[in-house]
């Protein structure tokens, strides 16, 4: 399971820093804003939110993606990138996560922030995009 | 590997859909023509592919659940037919897939 020692990394100044955190929440497709922007659909749940994976590589989160959507062209071409992030980065960036299991995706997470829908404004998706490491070629 | 060409039947044993479809071990894959397919139908089929491509995965159950409530069935060309199951139809690109409880040869 990969790691990466974030020292020095203080995205909040919430001391976030000179620690290791294990990579293991993924979002395919990147972490650029767009990509992790609530679509109308999502921003209309209870708990607003944005789907995640939850698996030790970002290689994974891309195979599990061609596994149980063996047809999905969009989505595989999508799951060539790969944006890979921890928990406590989640948090340190002022979003959260809860466990949403699926039938078919037992392992899928949703990010949310406190304030709801407000919360994925452009500033703060700036923040959690910081956040995301993300790797190409999966 | 051999590919057929099978009919997707609602309850009714109207046709919905027609496959070319090569069996890929655990699911038939292949291409789908929609055009003989009722509109309340395709909407469930639209809807798999923008929450599957979307990665709105907060709503796949919900339309799997759907998907599964068409109650479609696989008629293949030697008669054969059986239900499908996580059938899984991407409109735009034309692709399928499902299982079935049959041995396509």
């Amino acid at each position: 399971m990969p790691t990466v020692a974030a020292v020095g990394f203080d995205i909040l100044n919430r001391g976030v820093s000179a620690m290791d955190v294990t990579l293991d929440i993924h979002r395919i497709g990147g972490a650029v804003i767009d990509n992790l922007r609530l679509k109308p659909r999502e921003a209309a749940l209870v708990v607003p939110g944005i789907s995640v994976l939850r698996c030790d590589l970002p290689e994974e989160a891309a195979a599990q993606m061609r596994t149980a959507f063996s047809h999905a062209t969009d989505l595989h071409e999508a799951a060539q990138t790969v944006a890979s992030t921890s928990e406590e980065l989640i948090l340190a960036a002022g979003f959260d996560i809860i466990h949403m299991p699926s039938r078919t995706l037992p392992n899928h997470y949703r990010i949310i922030h406190p304030d709801g829908v407000t919360g994925f404004g452009d500033e703060n998706l700036a923040k959690l995009a910081a956040a995301f490491t993300t790797t190409t070629g999966h | 590997m051999t590919s057929q060409t099978a009919r997707l039947l609602d309850p009714s044993r109207a046709v919905v859909a027609v496959v070319t479809v090569t069996d890929e071990t655990d699911r038939f894959g292949g291409t789908i023509d929609l055009s003989s397919t009722p509109p309340t139908i395709r909407a469930v089929f639209d809807e798999f592919e923008e929450i599957v491509n979307g990665q709105m995965f907060s709503f796949l159950d919900e339309v799997e659940a759907k998907v599964a409530a068409l109650g479609l069935i696989a008629e293949f060309p030697d008669g054969t037919t059986a239900p499908v199951a996580d059938l899984q139809v991407y409109p735009t690109a034309g692709e399928v897939s499902f299982r079935a409880a049959v041995a396509v040869g």
